[in-house]
């Protein structure tokens, strides 16, 4: 019965896990760079909706109202100033890039806000549904189902929009794509910024069941990459259930090993599916060598 | 009249001069071919069309009208249309998908259902495998629905970069069979070929590219009968 | 030795250096004001620890954003073994660099394979798990409560009572790190790394042994970083997980490094000179007000470096201090001689070749290189399929057919890179199809070029040599002398100062080829050495290769400039669609009606 519980709870987790990871896995797969500071649009969406709620009394779920058009607009930024650039350098200029817009960002977040620990108390945070003994946490339901709902969101939009099928046009062939016309700048910078919008929803919710502080996107990016590499760089429905993988291996590690030392233990099959399955479970074989030189 | 013109166009790469002052002039409603050893530089030329490398000397010039300044997606909404070298399909994407992303400019899009009637008509197989992942085609079904997906953008010249590769003689007849039907209706085509009698048989004219230079140019009747073509590639 | 001494010290490039440094070291003996000496401090600390970085991130050129692992793990080996065992620290310094090592075998053996970012991505997680670890065994590390050093000022326990003197050990530190980075650059491994930054491939073909290279920087990297953190910790006298394997560490010794110059060995120290006292003063100034505000500054620092000047300040003023040096008089100099040329140097004038056929009887009994049966399959598709043949000893062998033939895969089986679905490969009579590193193929006497020329740009055409020439050779005057030589043989002597991307295509080739001499194959393999040249570099290079074969090696040439193959070729072999159509003397060939409806096409069946 525990073990349900404890399973239970880390899909519950693997929902948010899930969310932050899309828009990583997609920047990924199609602009082929490796954003550091994801997680600081997340920090930033976080401390936004904090604000909504505790400057304005506004439920903090509505904050993606401006969460998400923010973040696409710094998203798209972010590729067009600094990314787009340094496109045909070598990779290690991105990452460095993007490292310094991370720090740039956290210790502008620590300047105007201060270190302190921000908490949201919402009145329904505490609030727990019990379904066939199981309980479950409101807050994180909504959380889960959202990123349901979103994934299936995105997904369709992928399938069955131009746009999304351009986007999944450049993943798969760029030169092919470039033939047929395809403006690819426009669409690694809309690619950039739908990625970043998605984070900035994910903000957004977990911010009732968070504590925000300026280096709150550095825990939750390196999880979105463990979560990224193992579904596949650059598959949705791998970066959703390598969400939820995670969520569960985080909640069965807290439980049975001790919850200190769970980040190691998906460290550690970080290391691992980087060793022996870098393409990850439903990535193509190789994708990890593409756009890498 | 003449859609396409290269005017002493010349492409670097890095150091290698890939192609040297090419001259070539592409008559609508004509298939020409253009052949060469590999190296020679036949697939710079068609990439050099495309916008895809910058040419460091010449012009481009299409129906009269310069196009050097102009983007790889600026051409493609011209009608320039290339079936890249080893087709290039999406492999993750279906049938149906891959050809849609052949229309995806102003000039095509609107004529997005009829053109792919029209095309699935002409290659029924792809009517049959229209669901299914590109990926999952053979070779020869691959590189018709590369073509047609070409087919799908209205191209008012449409360039192949070595089709026969890595099919069977038999695929390949029927290939170039299609082709020659396609230019029957009408399309300019522009053949880049590795297989130079089959080429030059259903072509108008002919250029022999060697070491990046245009070292013959005459009807294509009058390339297959002669001895340089042979001497071009084998050297005797 | 003593003239080496006297050359150094007369050079400007010497002694303006070490003049820089006893001027250095007069600063931090006679400073006394504690913020300056403090900063100064830092300062050398910092370049040392970045220039342990250096020799993994800038000389390999792999991206570590994980030492602050090392630099913890080096901290608390000598921190815990001082408090809780009293190790002396200058022995606990010894264990620090230790752990650091088997560290870096536990870091490199996973993570070398990875490319790029992820390599980068991995070594953060890595400190992380570090960080974690630290905070979880409390018991041991205090955690985050903190291990206090106690302020038991000696030599052994590395802990001073004069800040001066805590200067003058960073300042020894220093020293240290930058001979070991300039002894490295200038050695074996130091070619070696440089070689796979620019080119993996490449060097491996080359017979560099990449991952053991790799490995090498990287232990030496993390047991410098570790002692560093040693001399730190007996500073600071205060542990902490969250300081000691923060992120913040890893960036700012990659951040310093990038910023003087990535891969150069006074770089660390000008970036930490630049950089230091700006953390340290904006510490002090805004700091406790304005927490997080020099961060702020770093990480747009470190934007506006990667954008404008990604080679660093270094190569921003190189110019400028190049022609500074120029300006200052020089002693004991001598003008650089070329070594005189071998004895067996072939006069260009003489050439008599062996013609074709003309081979001893012995040598033409063992085949050199027998292949049966070869098969090799991507995926559905064949791109080699049930192929024999054998090359005897001093001949060459022409290999043409068609695009996608399987001539270039079959040379990607020969050297190594692909291991064959089916078949054998025999070299010397013995059986090579499982090696799979072309490395190991290298030293065993197969060298080969490559279709797409991959010299390595940011070195001289002598060093690219050189790295060949490393591969049989373990001292650097050795390898000198022979890539000097063979420079001689290719012709291409006068250009050996030059930088391999400022030559001619031609010449691009030719280095190429030299590069592989260097390694004494027995074997050459030759990917289209001849593509994009005119006919007059055609010619000169038929002749060299003729050289070359008449030095005593067996040559397989890939090509489709004919006349080359046909003037070259001993035999021609003809491959189409992975299947070889015929062989035999190159004018028979080439009549051949297969050959010609190979190359030419069928024609259509009259409809």
């Amino acid at each position: 019965m525990i073990l349900i519980q404890i399973l239970v709870n880390g899909l519950l987790l693997g929902g948010i896990y899930a969310l932050l990871s899309i828009g990583l896995t997609l920047i990924f797969g199609v602009v082929r760079v490796i954003n550091f500071a994801h997680g600081e649009f997340l920090m930033i969406s976080m401390y936004i909706a904090y604000f909504f709620y505790a400057f304005f009394g506004w439920n903090p779920y509505w904050s993606l109202i401006i969460n998400f058009p923010l973040m696409f607009l710094l998203g798209m930024a972010t590729d067009q100033l600094l990314i787009r650039p340094l496109r045909n350098a070598p990779s290690y200029m991105q990452v460095f890039a993007t490292v310094g817009l991370s720090i740039l960002l956290i210790n502008l977040a620590l300047f105007i806000f201060s270190g302190d620990y921000r908490a949201i108390d919402l009145p329904f945070a505490k609030k727990v549904i019990q379904l066939w003994g199981i309980y479950l946490n409101y807050p994180r339901l909504i959380i889960f189902s959202s990123s349901i709902g979103i994934t299936l969101l995105i997904y369709l939009f992928l399938q069955n929009t131009d746009i999304g099928k351009q986007i999944r046009a450049i993943a798969q062939n760029r030169t092919a794509a470039r033939l047929m016309g395809l403006k690819l700048n426009r669409i690694y910078m809309i690619t950039f910024g739908i990625g970043s919008g998605l984070v900035g929803i994910a903000g957004g919710l977990i911010t009732p069941v968070y504590y925000v502080y300026p280096t709150v996107g550095v825990y939750f990016v390196l999880t979105a990459f463990v979560v990224v590499v193992l579904g596949g760089m650059g598959n949705m429905m791998g970066a959703f259930l390598g969400g939820l993988i995670i969520g569960i291996v985080d909640s069965v590690s807290g439980y049975y090993i001790d919850p200190s030392l769970k980040e190691t233990v998906y460290y550690v099959i970080f290391v691992l599916v980087l060793i022996f399955r870098p393409s990850g479970l439903l990535g193509q074989v190789g994708a990890e060598e593409m756009g890498m030189k | 009249m003449i859609l396409l013109k290269l005017e002493n166009l010349s492409v670097r790469y890095g150091d290698v001069l890939a192609l040297r002052e090419a001259c070539v002039e592409i008559p609508e409603g004509m298939i020409t071919s253009l052949v060469g050893a590999n190296g020679a530089g036949k697939s710079t030329t068609l990439r050099a069309i495309s916008g895809l490398v910058p040419c460091s000397h010449g012009s481009l010039y299409f129906e009269d009208r310069s196009i050097d300044p102009m983007s790889t997606d600026q051409r493609v909404e011209l009608g320039l249309i290339q079936i890249p070298e080893g087709r290039l399909i999406f492999p993750y994407m279906t049938v149906g998908e891959n050809l849609e992303m052949g229309s995806m400019t102003k000039r095509s899009r609107k004529e997005r259902n009829e053109n792919q009637e029209r095309v699935m008509e002409m290659f029924p197989i792809l009517r049959e495998k229209k669901n299914q992942l590109a990926s999952t085609l053979s070779g020869g079904e691959q590189q018709m629905l590369a073509i047609a997906r070409g087919l799908m953008a209205k191209p008012r010249l449409l360039m192949l970069d070595e089709p026969s590769l890595g099919l069977s003689p038999l695929l390949v007849k029927e290939i170039f069979h299609t082709l020659k039907k396609i230019n029957g209706q009408g399309m300019t085509i522009l053949l880049v070929e590795q297989n130079v009698k089959q080429s030059l048989e259903i072509a108008h004219r002919g250029y022999v590219l060697e070491n990046g230079r245009i070292i013959l140019s005459a009807a294509a009747q009058d390339l297959l009968k002669s001895d340089h073509v042979r001497k071009a590639y084998l050297g005797l | 030795m003593l003239k080496a001494c006297f050359r150094l010290l007369g050079n400007p490039k010497g002694y303006f250096v070490i003049l820089v440094f006893v001027g250095l070291l007069a600063v931090l003996l006679f400073t006394r004001n504690p913020f300056y000496l403090n900063i100064l401090f830092m300062i050398l600390l910092y370049a040392g620890l970045s220039g342990a970085w250096n020799i993994i991130g800038g000389f390999a050129g792999q991206l570590s954003l994980g030492h602050s692992a090392f630099f913890g793990i080096g901290a608390y080996t000598s921190g815990l073994l001082f408090v809780k065992c009293g190790v002396p620290p200058i022995l606990g310094i010894f264990a620090g660099m230790a752990t650091a090592s088997l560290l870096a075998a536990v870091i490199g053996i996973p993570c070398f394979r990875l490319k790029g970012p992820f390599f980068s991505l991995a070594t953060i997680a890595i400190a992380e798990v570090l960080q974690i670890l630290a905070v979880y065994f409390k018991k041991i590390t205090e955690g985050s409560e903190g291990l206090s050093i106690p302020f038991q000022p000696s030599f052994y326990n590395l802990i001073f009572e004069s800040r001066n003197h805590y200067a003058l050990a960073g300042f020894f530190f220093l020293l240290l790190v930058l001979g070991l980075s300039y002894w490295i650059q200038n050695s074996r491994l130091g070619y070696q790394l440089a070689a796979l930054r620019d080119e993996d491939q490449a060097a491996e073909t080359l017979g560099v042994n990449t991952f053991r290279a790799k490995m090498t920087a990287l232990w030496i990297s993390g047991a410098l970083t570790a002692a560093g953190a040693t001399l730190f910790s007996q500073y600071i006298l205060f542990l902490e997980p969250h300081s000691e394997f923060s992120i913040n560490v890893s960036v700012n010794l990659a951040l310093i490094s990038m910023i003087g110059g990535l891969g150069t060995c006074i770089g660390p120290l000008i970036g930490s000179f630049l950089l230091i006292p700006l953390q340290e003063f904006l510490r002090t100034w805004i700091g406790g007000k304005y927490q997080g505000l020099h961060f702020i500054i770093y990480g747009g620092l470190l934007i506006a470096v990667v954008m404008f000047m990604p080679k660093g300040v270094i190569a921003f003023f190189s110019r400028k201090y190049d022609s500074f040096l120029l300006r200052l008089p020089s002693f004991f100099q001598n003008r650089e001689a070329l070594p005189p040329p071998p004895r067996e140097a072939i006069n260009p004038g003489l050439s008599p070749f062996p013609k074709p056929g003309d081979i001893p009887p012995e040598k033409a009994r063992t085949p050199i290189l027998e292949v049966k049966n070869l098969s090799k399959n991507f995926g559905g598709l064949r791109a080699i399929s049930n192929l024999s043949f054998s090359v005897h000893e001093g001949e060459i062998l022409g290999i043409i057919g068609p695009n996608g033939a399987g001539k270039t895969t079959l040379f990607n089986i020969l050297s190594g890179v692909y291991q064959p679905d089916k078949g054998i490969v025999k070299f010397q009579g013995l059986g090579v199809s499982h090696l799979n590193k072309s490395h190991i193929l290298c030293r065993s006497g197969v060298g080969r070029t490559y279709q797409l020329v991959k010299p390595f740009e940011n070195m001289t055409v002598l060093d690219n040599v050189m790295v060949g020439a490393f591969c049989r050779q373990s001292g650097r005057k050795k390898a000198r002398d022979k890539a000097l030589e063979i420079l001689q043989f290719a012709g291409m002597a006068q250009k050996r100062g030059m930088l391999a991307n400022e030559i001619t295509l031609a010449d691009k080739k030719r280095l190429e080829v030299a590069r592989v001499l260097a390694t004494q194959p027995r074997l050459l393999l030759l990917d289209e050495v001849m593509a994009g040249l005119t006919p007059v570099e055609v010619q000169e290079t038929g002749e060299f290769i003729r050289k070359i074969r008449d030095s005593g090696k067996t040559i397989i040439l890939i090509e489709h400039v004919m006349q080359a193959i046909t003037s070259l070729s001993d035999r021609v072999l003809v491959l189409s669609q992975g299947e070889k159509i015929t062989e035999g003397r190159a004018e028979e060939v080439v009549r051949d009606e297969r050959v010609i409806k190979a190359y030419l096409g069928e024609s259509h069946d009259p409809a």
